[in-house]
């Protein structure tokens, strides 16, 4: 039987992968709601998730390109806050797929390649234990360097690289805008373990209202460390979509930015 | 299709928020959010969770409209609806509002800058600073700089706040601010040779046994030290390319547990000299303070892209200035916007403090700095400082606030004034009052009473004089502390319209927002009074339509002289006079927020202007008894805040003056006044 994982195709090119890019932060995004019991703990915990059907705390590599409608809760709305760690916390990490998995499972807008790409729970699921050497490696195979993955410009040569990157590299490069957004070409990064607030939190952006609890909360963590953070205005637009947009750009320029534009 | 409003969600899950709306829609249920300018809707599930409205919450909510209103809840079951097209209006009644004074003052904040009115912006500036202080010191220096750049992006204050500078001031301050942090951390002391020796050692060892016990020994050693890691050195490259290794530095990373080494950190190197020894500190605030500092040695070849990227401040220590500057060339290109601090050392490390250099570097140049340009940004920081959580900021870098604080210190001398020569003529009418042997015995309410009801018959008698006066008393204050004609202008103009609106459904012929006359009242009365609810509807219930423009401050006068004729009609007793009050009340306390003494006065010169009115004495009547529910909950609120400023409810479930211990001193003070004007 043809092994066309991914995970088989990366170890075959991994001899002659060079260089890779230097490493990015993950981010997390989360509801406001939950985000004081997520102070009481001081740490992400993962939750139960449908697509893989057990616990998984989600991370997207290299930015917050979550751009939800509602974030999901059982709640009419929600408000996001988002965190942005250091590149540190890949260590945590134990699978990586190249696309979000959740929106691949709703089908959707990518019913079509949920087709070509199935099973793609296991097809494109990239296990790992050295989640710094290999979110590096999935960027360098398929975009090249960071600030093509983070434009979403797939390169030409992961095409040629041995099979499923030929369709890999189809669907990634496929522009499905504007029924799709980044979400499309960006590293998903799953754990089992929980990620604690701690020092490696690199940067947090909230709602406005009770910053000073917020605030308080998160240095209870990360001291002696104290994050970069933002405040969003959130007494008009109560819109997630709005929100995350803007604080997929705040983070960028606070924190993503200068890691991104770093020579290899 | 016909959306019903049924319930609220807040977002944050507290309260007083605004919240958002949720609607039925057929078999769908919807929530609607702002975006941008526009009113969006999302269909959410049926079983989302939110907070329903009871019966009679939606009944007073019966006027609002997905598309045009908003919604804010003081409480689950408090909730009120709004106009878009007025929020601004709404927002500054919403920060008058009794309900709300203690409300978040981060949310306080935002309304205040979308009202725009920069003495409200001042206000509440300050209350969330002292929150920031009071909680998460920490955090206020990146807070306050991204409140000046809010309020630049809102058109506040150009020019006139730091902007610039904000984020060299606030670097320098932090590290003022934890200071008292790390008051009691030991910095870590070694000895400059032995400090040497042993990364010298390591590295030989780390080269034949890979990466040694001895270096991760030294690495836990100094991270027990609470230093998380420092490495020192002088210009050794064996050292840098064990160390510095991206891949093996990772390894020692992964391996010692996340704590151990992120990041060097370290503010400074101190060098001192004891006993004919050098010792080298390494004390870590900045690490509390967000700064990512590597201190690195002998990095010719650059640094690891990811540590480097992850750091503010790059230490780099080099055995002469030789080396220091190869070091800053090879880093140059890498390091953008980022601090990079040069020691250069002749032998090893010693104690040429004065040579250190910074560097601080930018794409396509270099600015050199010396020790002079951080003292600089330091004495700076300490008027920011000083100024963070003031009044005091005022002054310093708001010339136009300043100048308004002039007009506010003239208007209330000139306030005072009055209220000196009002107590006067109260005073004389008071020993009027005695020498015509009234009984009165002291009481000081008859006095009152009796004082005003002769303003009051005076003002029956010509109306345009109590209106001038009433103006005289609590608009004058307001007129001129409003921050441009305009605020006044629209809040009267809203006045109107309310009254418009209130009347729209029922007189269908008169035009929304135009005036009716004498003739036309029995009408508007008896259309009025069929509608119990109407009579006493809180006006921002009622769909607010946009403002005329045309409304000149000139027609105040006429407007108000048109009201106070209508004072004997109950709707206006009942609705528009009490909000009338309130507009004027919440003008002056947003003008003297935190003055009781002035607050007393308003509410004195209240008093006065409502018994000046025609049929003041039923109003009187109402507040101390059992109609008290057929006046509007904004007037009760008045009346009873009036009543426990300067009363206290005796036995016989009455308001007495005299009881307020207050009150008896003001009593005990005007007596004394009295017996000198009499001598």
């Amino acid at each position: 039987m043809i092994d066309d994982t991914l995970q088989s195709a990366i170890e075959q090119e991994r001899a002659a992968i060079g260089q890779l890019p230097p490493q990015l932060p993950i981010a997390h995004l989360t509801a406001s709601r939950w985000f004081s019991e997520i102070l009481d703990v001081g740490e992400l915990r993962p939750r139960p998730c449908s697509v893989f059907g057990r616990n998984l705390l989600y991370l997207s590599y290299g930015g917050l390109f979550y751009r939800p409608k509602r974030v999901s809760t059982q709640r009419a709305t929600e408000l996001p806050i988002g965190l942005v760690f250091s590149p540190v916390v890949l260590e945590a990490i134990t699978s990586l797929f190249p696309f979000d998995t959740g929106a691949m499972a709703n089908g959707g807008r990518f019913n079509t390649w949920k087709e070509k790409l199935a099973p793609f729970e296991t097809r494109f699921c990239l296990s790992t234990s050295d989640g710094l050497r290999d979110a590096a490696t999935l960027v360098k195979l398929l975009y090249a360097d960071n600030l093509l993955y983070l434009r979403g410009e797939v390169a030409v040569e992961a095409a040629g690289r041995p099979d499923p990157f030929p369709l890999l590299a189809e669907f990634l490069a496929e522009d499905m805008t504007p029924s799709s957004d980044h979400r499309q070409r960006s590293i998903e990064c799953l754990t089992e373990m929980p990620v604690a607030l701690g020092r490696h939190l690199l940067w947090i952006g909230f709602p406005d209202a009770h910053t000073d609890e917020i605030l308080r909360g998160v240095h209870r963590w990360s001291q002696p460390v104290v994050p970069d953070f933002r405040a969003y205005p959130c007494h008009l637009n109560f819109n997630p979509a709005d929100i995350g947009a803007q604080l997929e750009a705040w983070a960028y320029d606070d924190v993503i930015r200068r890691y991104a534009e770093l020579r290899t | 299709m016909t959306r019903t409003l049924i319930g609220h969600d807040s977002p944050t899950g507290r309260y007083p928020s605004p919240v958002v709306p949720v609607c039925e829609d057929g078999d769908r249920l919807l929530v609607f959010f702002r975006s941008g300018s526009e009113v969006v809707h999302e269909e959410v599930s049926a079983a989302a969770e939110f907070v329903r409205h009871a019966p009679d919450l939606r009944d007073r909510l019966r006027f609002f409209h997905a598309d045009t209103s908003g919604l804010f809840a003081f409480s689950e079951r408090d909730v009120i609806s709004y106009s878009i097209s007025a929020e601004k209006d709404f927002f500054e009644y919403l920060l008058q509002d009794a309900r709300f004074e203690r409300g978040d003052p981060f949310l306080r904040l935002a309304f205040a800058m979308d009202v725009g009115h920069s003495d409200l912006v001042g206000i509440e500036i300050v209350r969330a600073t002292a929150a920031m202080q009071e909680s998460a010191a920490e955090f206020l220096p990146r807070w306050y700089a991204q409140i000046l750049e809010r309020l630049a992006a809102c058109g506040f204050l150009p020019g006139e706040w730091p902007l610039d500078g904000a984020q060299a001031l606030m670097r320098a301050w932090l590290p003022r601010s934890a200071r008292s942090i790390f008051a009691g951390l030991r910095p870590l002391e070694t000895r400059v040779g032995e400090a040497i020796r042993r990364l010298r050692e390591t590295v030989r060892i780390s080269r034949g046994n890979g990466l040694g016990s001895q270096l991760d020994e030294v690495l836990t050693s100094l991270a027990a030290r609470q230093t998380h890691v420092a490495i020192v050195g002088s210009n050794a490259l064996d050292v840098a390319a064990a160390l510095i290794d991206a891949r093996d530095f990772d390894a020692l990373v992964r391996q010692r547990s996340q704590d151990v080494i992120e990041f060097v950190y370290s503010e400074n190197v101190e060098l001192s000299e004891k006993d004919g020894v050098s010792t080298f500190g390494v004390p870590s605030p900045f690490c509390a303070l967000g700064f990512r500092v590597l201190c690195a040695t002998g990095f010719d070849e650059g640094l690891p892209p990811h540590l480097l990227a992850a750091s503010d401040v790059v230490v780099v220590l080099a055995r002469d200035a030789g080396g220091a500057l190869a070091t800053r060339r090879a880093l140059a290109p890498q390091a953008t916007d980022r601090f990079i601090l040069a020691y250069e050392a002749e032998d090893e490390i010693d104690e040429s403090v004065n040579a250190i250099g910074a560097i601080r570097m930018r794409r396509g140049g270099a600015t050199r700095f010396g020790r002079s340009w951080f003292e600089r940004v330091a004495s700076g920081i300490a008027a920011l400082e000083d100024a963070i959580g003031r009044v005091a900021l005022q002054e310093r870098q708001r010339p136009a606030l300043r100048a308004a604080t002039r007009r506010a210190q003239e208007i209330g001398l000139a306030h005072d004034r009055e209220l000196e020569i009002r107590r006067r003529d109260r005073l004389h009418a008071l020993e009027r009052s005695r020498l015509a042997g009234d009984e009165i015995g002291g009481h000081l309410t008859d006095a009152w009473l009796r004082d005003l009801d002769l303003v009051a018959n005076r003002c029956k008698e010509r109306v345009t004089g109590i209106v001038d006066r009433w103006r005289l008393d609590l608009g004058s204050s307001w007129l001129f502390s409003a921050s441009d004609r305009e605020t006044l202008q629209r809040s009267v103009s809203n006045l109107h319209d309310e009254c418009a609106s209130m009347l729209r459904d029922e007189i269908q012929r008169f035009a929304k927002g135009a005036m009716y006359d004498r003739d036309q009242h029995p009408n508007v009365v008896e259309a009025l009074q069929r509608h119990e609810s109407m009579r006493y509807a809180d006006p921002f219930i009622v769909e607010m339509p946009s403002f005329p423009p045309s409304h000149a401050i000139d027609s105040i006068s006429h407007e108000v002289m048109m009201a106070a004729t209508f004072t004997a009609l109950p709707w206006f007793d009942g609705a528009i006079f009490p909000r009338l009050l309130g507009v004027l009340v919440g003008g002056v306390k947003s003008f003297y927020p935190n003055r009781a003494r002035v607050a007393m006065e308003i509410k004195f010169g209240l008093l006065e202007g409502i018994s000046a009115f025609p049929g003041y004495r039923r109003l009187i009547d109402e507040w101390a008894g059992a109609t008290a529910r057929a006046i509007t909950r904004s007037f009760r609120d008045l009346r009873v805040r009036w009543l426990d400023q300067v009363a206290e409810m005796g036995g016989n479930e009455r308001y007495e003056l005299e009881a307020k211990e207050s009150v008896r001193a003001c009593l005990e003070e005007l007596s004394a006044i009295s017996d000198v004007l009499r001598e």
